[in-house]
């Protein structure tokens, strides 16, 4: 199957083992993740300046990958609730006129609304692959409890995900820890957010978020936390140690992509898993 | 159509986002459903002056828990557009607006990242070459 890989500004600076071990997890099952020229950011930032311009950037985004053909994987939740957010506003007739209108200035096309956007979880997570998981697991990690963060943004707007699991309840990501055999947790602060994306307006309320969900599943028992996003990835790895003192605790806890557990799981390698990018060590 | 101040209208003032709002939990001067009041009163210039808009971390759980279903997230980043428009955001915005403005990305890849990308066995990430007259205008070539 193949897929335009919209990588968004993050990633290709601060998430380098979520790259490799999606880049690699993908080819193992092939889903072929082709790279385009030309993408820009999602609009994510820019809705608090313009929601005009947001929209715009969103679109182009979504008319490159759209003019060869492909539909789109994204790899970070913000980017994939914006694109899927923009197919819903791009709904309207006149806003749509609009915005191609300026897509024609820029002359790269016209946007059809014929593309799907989809997270790469949720496509991982398919039970065909989740089956050849299963049956091709060399790493035995039946004795690991993991927790989950889905991330807000990698299940709402529910809307805009198509409403393809229950937001207070979803199973995407459970489904991937259980087929490599692990044992998720559950903890109180499940669905509290990273913090991360209001961390520029009050740091204390962010580290305050991430360092609590730390803590938290710390006490029940968890050896790591699962993410899929690479802003969540930076509040509770990145920023562990401050996080973890905003509650007044120290803690050590790995942070792994469910792309690296999952390829973990199946043998492949450190470098094809990017584990050396992994700045909370654990040795399994 | 992009949302406006009316598409808070139906609120009942029943709180129910700001109950379930992470950041009120930790910060009770932060509340969703006093903004949305407020915009409902026509009260927008109000609301754009106050500070805990810029809060908001996005998360949508407001919106996804409102018994009207108002997009209270949406209508707070309405907040902050207006906010930013009218030169009241904080600093973190306008240089944020910048570095957007110039490279099309908040994050702009250098040299040295890519040459790092290379080594870890990733594509070269090109800078994205044209196209940015469109959103220079419409943010403002200040
Ligand atoms: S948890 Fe944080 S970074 Fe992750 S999707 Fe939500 S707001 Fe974004
Ligand atoms: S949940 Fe909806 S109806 Fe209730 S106060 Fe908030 S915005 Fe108004
Ligand atoms: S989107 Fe903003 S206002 Fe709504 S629950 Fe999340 S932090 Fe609170």
């Amino acid at each position: 199957m193949d897929y335009a890989l919209y990588l968004g500004c993050a990633i290709p600076i601060k998430a380098l083992k979520y790259e490799l071990s999606a880049r690699n997890i993908a080819a193992r099952f092939g889903i072929n993740l082709i790279d385009l020229k030309c993408f820009t950011c999602c609009g994510f930032p820019v809705k608090s300046m313009d929601n005009l311009a947001a929209l715009y950037l969103s679109a182009r985004n979504l008319v490159i990958a759209e003019s060869q053909g492909l539909d789109i994987v994204g790899l970070c939740s913000g980017c994939v609730a914006t694109l899927s957010e923009a197919i819903i506003m791009l709904e309207d007739i006149n806003l749509r006129k609009e915005i191609n209108g300026l897509l024609k200035k820029e002359g790269i096309g016209q946007y059809k609304g014929i593309l799907k956007v989809r997270h790469l979880a949720k496509i991982l997570s398919k039970d065909t692959i989740l089956e050849q998981i299963s049956n091709n697991i060399s790493f035995d990690l039946t004795n690991k409890c993991l927790a989950i963060h889905y991330g807000c943004h990698y299940l709402k707007p529910s809307e805009a995900h198509g409403k393809l699991e229950d937001v207070n309840r979803p199973t995407s990501i459970s489904k991937i820890v259980k087929a490599i055999g692990a044992k998720e947790i559950d903890y109180d602060l499940k669905s509290q957010c990273c913090g991360l994306t209001m961390m520029s307006a009050d740091e204390s309320i962010a580290y305050q978020l991430a360092g609590s969900k730390l803590k938290d599943i710390a006490e029940k028992g968890a050896d790591a936390l699962i993410v899929a996003c690479p802003s969540c990835c930076v509040a509770f790895e990145n920023n562990q140690k401050i996080a973890c003192k905003a509650v007044d605790t120290t803690l050590s806890m790995p942070v792994l992509y469910y792309t690296q557990l999952m390829g973990l799981a199946i043998g492949m390698s450190d470098k094809e898993l990017g584990f050396e990018f992994n700045r909370v060590a654990f040795k399994w | 159509m992009l949302l406006s101040p009316n598409d808070a209208q139906s609120c009942l003032k029943c709180g129910k986002c700001t109950s379930g709002c992470d950041i009120n939990r930790l910060d009770p001067s932060f509340i969703p459903h006093r903004l949305i009041h407020l915009v409902t009163m026509g009260m927008v210039a109000d609301s754009i002056s106050e500070y805990s808009i810029w809060k908001c971390s996005t998360c949508f759980t407001c919106s996804e828990r409102c018994p009207q279903r108002i997009k209270v997230t949406e209508i707070l980043w309405m907040l902050k557009e207006k906010a930013f428009k009218e030169g009241k955001s904080p600093d973190f915005v306008s240089k944020q607006s910048e570095i957007i403005k110039t490279h099309a990305k908040l994050f702009p890849i250098s040299d040295k990242d890519n040459a790092r990308r290379q080594k870890a066995g990733l594509p070269v990430i090109e800078e994205y070459p044209d196209g940015l007259a469109n959103l220079r205008q419409i943010l403002g070539d200040k």
